[in-house]
């Protein structure tokens, strides 16, 4: 591939894979106010998170506006998202690949990152010295990130197939969806193996596509690598992947949302209420049409 | 012993008259001793010549839910097709705004890490039986919601290797297999992606009663049906369950020397106690200290006559929203009616999940009553200075049992033990507690399902590892020469309890005795000249 096509598919990816989530993440938000289902720990009640309890454990607790603590969220996050802090406490077993595996992918992604400061540093003309400091941090980034990941990815595939309690679990699509990684990181080393300025190329590359510059090449093995991982960008919509975004609802739209009901709440629950019914099973007298809150308070009048 | 072969997601769909799995007791995890001795238990009871002619039995060799075998291949049929019909409401916004948003979220971001297998009660007491893993259940289920209830399901499922066949077997087994599990969700709790397995088996039961008509007549017929009916699964109507209250009241009165008298329908009073019925027939000491702890602190309270104010149970939180969502509006509109000013929850952990959180959302405007653990209650009490206490009165050792819908899914943790450890000088933990408790085994209905077999499935594995973190608590004092007190605040807790402790007679072994925390308090009372712990004695 050269000229044109680079840009057209890269950022073709880049706006599918952007409303794909979009759309994702918006179906989610859209979904109806559900019963509370909350789950302790919750870490914003700062107050008593350490030993799990919620503002429940205060005497007539509804007397006082219960605050919600931001930081205790943030840390719990960001120790589950670099550290796997829940798979190193349960499933040591699976840590050290599910954890290396994680690690690749953020050093790759980051590598994107890097990649883009040298593009916008050639763009620039810095000085040769500086963007040679960035190419070597760019490098070491990728590759640590590739091999990292390779490690990981490779122990994933093996526990999965060797181990009966994973084997019986994983389908066609899990392994696709491992093997597909695997080729990114793969790619990626042997783009590098065969590039002598790997990091430099790359920026280069990056230049060119942002300032849609139709001399864009490159190599078959660096052309290679940037398509997996844009078709993969594309496939990742699609899997359990999204859990990197989606973590954040099931946490706070489910397992910590404590809020008590309240007047917006209150209006969004009086039409679901309304809505019609179409379970058959004699006892809900549904009818197939009555309304909720009807054969709720029928039986009760 | 010829070795097991390894259960398949697929082999749910095979040989529907076939067991999945044959449980072996020796296979399961050992018991300290003297419990350790498989041969001195009772076993499990195999199903009569009778029940197997009739029931339905392919899965486990327990059997709770009492299914009749079809007829013929068209009833079959029928089933599935409505099981398949069900499986599209769960995902319809009209039929499950309740859960829709946590069902999905559960169902499609599993990421088959089984972070959360070692972590469920019944999985690890089974000695890991593949048929309890958390993700068994719940892999299936998911299997066969994006196979039949998503555009393209049917062929995605084959393309992904996820296929699933469903038929009488699957739904079948899948109904007994959803009465598995405790609804503990300490698995959930594991989860680093946050998916909920516990929630999953309980929209898969959901999915049986709202659309086919299956429920546990425990949980339902006998359940929620008879409590809108006559005011308590217990089967006690209101004037009886008065009458019951007034011979209690007089048998305490005369046992302790002190007035009791239980107030009933009184307009305008501070609190409602909504106990569970079930303490009044089982447990009517449990009661009887909810009254002395309330007249002893100068409290205006209440119990409710009208049906069901009497027992705040309430079974829909199991299986059924529709019918969750009757009971608590009339335990609302009781509280309403009789203008208290709040409605306190009684030693009960699944009427706190249901009335003080799940239902917070289904009761608005003015049925939305303050509504308060009898824990905090208690609290206030015990430490406002209103009852002198003296704790040496329970000098003996004393355990708690965190009930998961008071304390994983309440975040009611510290202020039962603040109590316990100012007024029990032997408190001590169990391993673990707190948020991270081991479930009685009894949770999502089990305690009170009792039919053919299901006992022992109750007291050989769901309530196993209860069981070993209670004896190694109390390893200290392991013979029955000490007596010691197990504090489970929560009436289907210590049903489930009483279920363990018969079956393996733990009473006579260890020592060991069950109660609430009411009883402890009461106990500790300076006023109180007798003791009001009796140890079993009358
Ligand atoms: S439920 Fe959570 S912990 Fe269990 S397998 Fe799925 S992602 Fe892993
Ligand atoms: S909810 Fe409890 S019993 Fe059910 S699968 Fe999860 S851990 Fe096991």
């Amino acid at each position: 591939m050269s000229g044109l096509y680079w840009p057209v598919f890269i950022f073709t990816i880049v706006f599918v894979f952007i409303a794909l989530m979009v759309y994702r993440v918006l179906k989610i938000i859209k979904m109806p106010v559900h019963l509370r289902w909350e789950l302790a720990p919750i870490p914003h009640d700062k107050e008593r998170y350490s030993h799990g309890g919620s503002y429940l454990e205060e005497h007539e607790w509804w007397r006082r506006k219960q605050p919600k603590a931001f930081f205790p969220i943030i840390t719990y996050m960001a120790w589950e998202i670099f550290l796997m802090k829940g798979v190193w406490q349960h499933n040591r077993g699976l840590w050290p690949f599910s954890f290396t595996l994680h690690w690749g992918i953020y050093l790759v992604i980051l590598s994107l990152f890097f990649h883009f400061i040298n593009a916008m540093l050639l763009i620039g003309s810095v000085p040769a010295a500086v963007q040679d400091v960035f190419f070597s941090i760019a490098s070491v980034v990728a590759v640590t990130g590739y091999c990292v990941g390779l490690f990981g990815v490779v122990g994933l595939i093996l526990k999965r197939y060797l181990d009966k309690n994973y084997r019986e679990y994983s389908s066609y699509s899990t392994y696709f969806k491992l093997l597909f990684l695997a080729a990114i990181f793969v790619s990626g080393i042997v783009a590098w193996a065969l590039s002598n300025d790997f990091a430099n190329a790359l920026g280069v590359f990056t230049r060119d596509l942002f300032t849609v510059d139709s001399g864009i090449t490159t190599t078959a093995a660096m052309g290679s690598h940037i398509i997996i991982i844009f078709l993969f960008i594309l496939y990742l919509p699609f899997t359990d992947m999204v859990h990197f975004i989606t973590k954040f609802f099931t946490h706070h739209s489910v397992r910590w949302d404590d809020s008590p009901q309240n007047e917006k709440m209150t209006a969004k629950l009086r039409d679901l209420i309304n809505q019609p019914v179409t379970w058959s099973a004699p006892h809900v007298k549904s009818n197939r049409g009555n309304r909720w809150g009807d054969i709720v308070e029928k039986e009760n009048d | 012993m010829t070795k097991k072969k390894k259960l398949t997601l697929n082999d749910i769909s095979r040989n529907a008259e076939k067991r999945l799995t044959e449980i072996n007791i020796d296979e399961l995890i050992p018991l300290p001793p003297p419990y350790d001795k498989s041969e001195e238990l009772p076993g499990i009871k195999p199903l009569t010549d009778d029940q197997k002619t009739r029931l339905v039995d392919n899965l486990d060799g327990f059997n709770a839910l009492v299914l009749l075998k079809p007829q013929s291949k068209e009833e079959e049929d029928k089933f599935v097709r409505q099981f398949e019909a069900g499986l599209k409401k769960l995902l319809n916004k009209g039929d499950n705004w309740t859960f829709l948003q946590p069902l999905l979220l559960s169902l499609e971001h599993c990421v088959r890490c089984q972070t959360c297998s070692d972590a469920c009660p019944v999985y690890v007491a089974s000695g890991k039986q593949e048929i309890y893993r958390p993700t068994y259940r719940a892999e299936i289920f998911r299997r066969l919601i994006n196979k039949f209830a998503k555009p393209g399901g049917k062929w995605l499922a084959k393309l992904k290797g996820a296929d699933i066949k469903l038929n009488w077997a699957t739904i079948s087994r899948l109904y007994e297999l959803a009465y598995r599990c405790t609804l503990c969700r300490r698995c959930a709790q594991t989860c680093p992606i946050g998916v909920d397995n516990g929630l999953i088996t309980r929209e898969l039961r959901k999915l049986f009663s709202q659309e086919l008509g299956w429920a546990p007549k425990e949980l339902h017929e006998k359940g929620t049906v008879l409590q809108l009916e006559v005011g308590s699964p217990t089967g006690l109507r209101p004037d009886v369950a008065k009458d019951n209250m007034e011979f209690i009241d007089e048998d305490f009165t005369e046992s302790l020397g002190i007035k009791i008298k239980t107030n009933w329908d009184k307009q305008g009073a501070d609190v409602l106690l909504l106990h569970s019925a079930g303490d009044i027939l089982s447990f009517p000491e449990s009661v009887i200290a909810f009254a002395i702890i309330c007249d002893k602190a100068g409290i205006s309270w209440t119990l409710s006559s009208d049906i069901p104010g009497y027992d705040g149970v309430n079974y829909g939180l199991f299986y059924d929203d529709i019918q969750l969502a009757k009971v608590a509006t009339r335990h609302a509109q009781i509280a309403k009616k009789l203008k208290v000013k709040k409605i306190v929850m009684g030693e009960c952990g699944h009427e706190h999940k249901a009335l003080a959180t799940v239902a917070d959302r289904l009761l608005t405007g003015d049925l939305n009553i303050p509504r308060e653990s009898f824990i905090t209650f208690f609290e206030d009490i015990v430490f406002s200075g209103k009852i002198k206490f003296d704790p040496s009165k329970n000098n003996f050792p004393v355990t708690l049992h965190d009930p998961c819908n008071i304390v994983r899914n309440l975040g009611i943790v510290e202020p039962q033990r603040r109590i316990l450890r100012y007024l029990c000088p032997q408190f001590r933990e169990m391993i673990p507690h707190g948020v991270d408790n081991q479930c009685c085994g009894g949770g999502g209905g089990l305690s009170v399902m009792s039919d053919v077999n299901i006992n022992d499935f109750k007291a050989l594995i769901a309530g196993r590892m209860k069981l070993k973190q209670i004896l190694e608590a109390f390893s200290d004092h392991p013979r029955p020469d000490v007596n010691k007190y197990l504090c489970a605040p929560c009436l289907n807790c210590k049903l489930q309890m009483r279920v363990i402790f018969d079956y393996y007679g733990v009473q006579e072994k260890s020592g060991i005795y069950i109660g609430g925390l009411a009883e402890l308090i009461v106990n500790a009372m300076v006023d109180l000249k007798k003791p009001f712990i009796t140890w079993g004695e009358e």
